[in-house]
């Protein structure tokens, strides 16, 4: 190769100098004194250099589904309430329960919607996600919760959730089952 | 008026229109669709819903999408509404003016519209029991306008 190649001006690396000493010698690679690196200042009193944490928003969604109580309540209400918690970075463990609860949801809440339909309110802010169940007839979420249960597990309502009431329907018609878990 | 089997709301955010898109996949569990005649489905009702997001609501604004599914016999019919600006020509469309005539082109039927609260409706007929390969119904220039009105919705 040619020595013109080895000039300090095509010395791909800051901080290295290639540099050749006599025509015919061998190249030397010498290291400069650092003089363009970061310097990274500590805080007045601070023992460390912390990067400063960007503060992300805790992620929020929420979505709305009313639902004929028919075939399409178990798979429409599972594939909406996982992309939602899938994408809320829910862990796999919580995103099983819930799956449960959905299925569990799905094989009895039918039987006690009010006029053919089922409403769910999914939510999900930060680390918290909210499931309301809507238009169950008057006195249906308490039974609702009685027929959700598996041998030696009991309620899966109960079991898998951290938070579950009971509430009237905004509308003043029928009731709202509330389950709420944090992950 | 028949009451739908399906309705969806969700702000109308991009994020929204994959749980949108997924959540049509059920049909396919729920009564075995054919997967070419549900992938037809699930193409027309994104785009459909990406027009929601990046045309009803412009200048940042937030606002709803809602997504209705009615099936009568072997005829899905899907509306999507929103409480937007309405469809019509825009000449600062960020799109290429495609979405409408490729739903035409895979519904059986469209109908572009408001409600009766004036609310943004696109009303798209799906045939359960044909591919859009058998679609005679009027072309997309027809009932769009010519093809060289840029950013039609």
């Amino acid at each position: 190769m040619s020595e013109e190649l080895y000039t300090p001006d095509h010395s791909a690396r800051e901080g290295v100098r290639l540099e050749p000493e006599q025509p015919g010698d061998r190249t030397q690679l010498e290291r400069e004194e650092p003089s363009d690196r970061v310097q990274l200042e500590r805080d007045d009193g601070g023992d460390s250099v912390q990067p400063k944490e960007r503060e992300e928003p805790a992620y929020e969604s929420s979505a709305s589904l009313r639902l004929a109580d028919g075939p399409l309540v178990g798979p429409v209400l599972c594939r909406v309430v996982s992309i939602v918690l899938a994408r809320a970075n829910c862990p796999m463990d919580r995103l099983d329960d819930v799956m449960l609860i959905c299925d569990a949801l799905s094989a009895h809440a039918p039987r006690h919607a009010a006029d053919g339909h089922l409403a769910f309110a999914v939510s999900v802010q930060g680390g918290q996600f909210e499931l309301r169940v809507g238009e169950l007839a008057e006195q249906a979420a308490g039974k609702l919760v009685e027929e959700a249960t598996l041998p030696e597990v009991g309620s899966v309502l109960e079991r898998m959730t951290d938070e579950l009431r009971i509430e009237p329907a905004a509308d003043g018609a029928g009731e709202e089952l509330v389950l709420g878990l944090f992950f | 008026m028949m009451t739908p089997d399906m309705q969806i709301a969700l702000p109308a955010r991009a994020e929204n229109i994959a749980i949108v898109r997924h959540a049509f996949g059920a049909l396919e569990d729920a009564y075995g669709l054919d997967a070419q005649i549900l992938s037809d489905i699930r193409l027309a009702v994104t785009e459909a819903c990406t027009n929601v997001v990046v045309h009803a609501y412009p200048d940042g604004r937030e606002g709803p999408m809602e997504v209705f599914a009615t099936l009568l016999g072997e005829e899905l019919t899907v509306v999507v509404r929103d409480e937007g600006t309405g469809i019509g020509p825009r000449p600062d469309s960020p799109g290429l003016g495609l979405g409408l005539p490729l739903i035409a082109s895979l519904t059986e039927s469209v109908q572009l519209g408001r409600d009766e609260e004036e609310r943004t409706e696109v009303r798209m007929t799906f045939s359960l029991t044909g591919t859009a390969d058998h679609y005679d119904g009027p072309t997309a220039e027809a009932v769009f306008g010519a093809a060289d009105t840029p950013g039609a919705r």
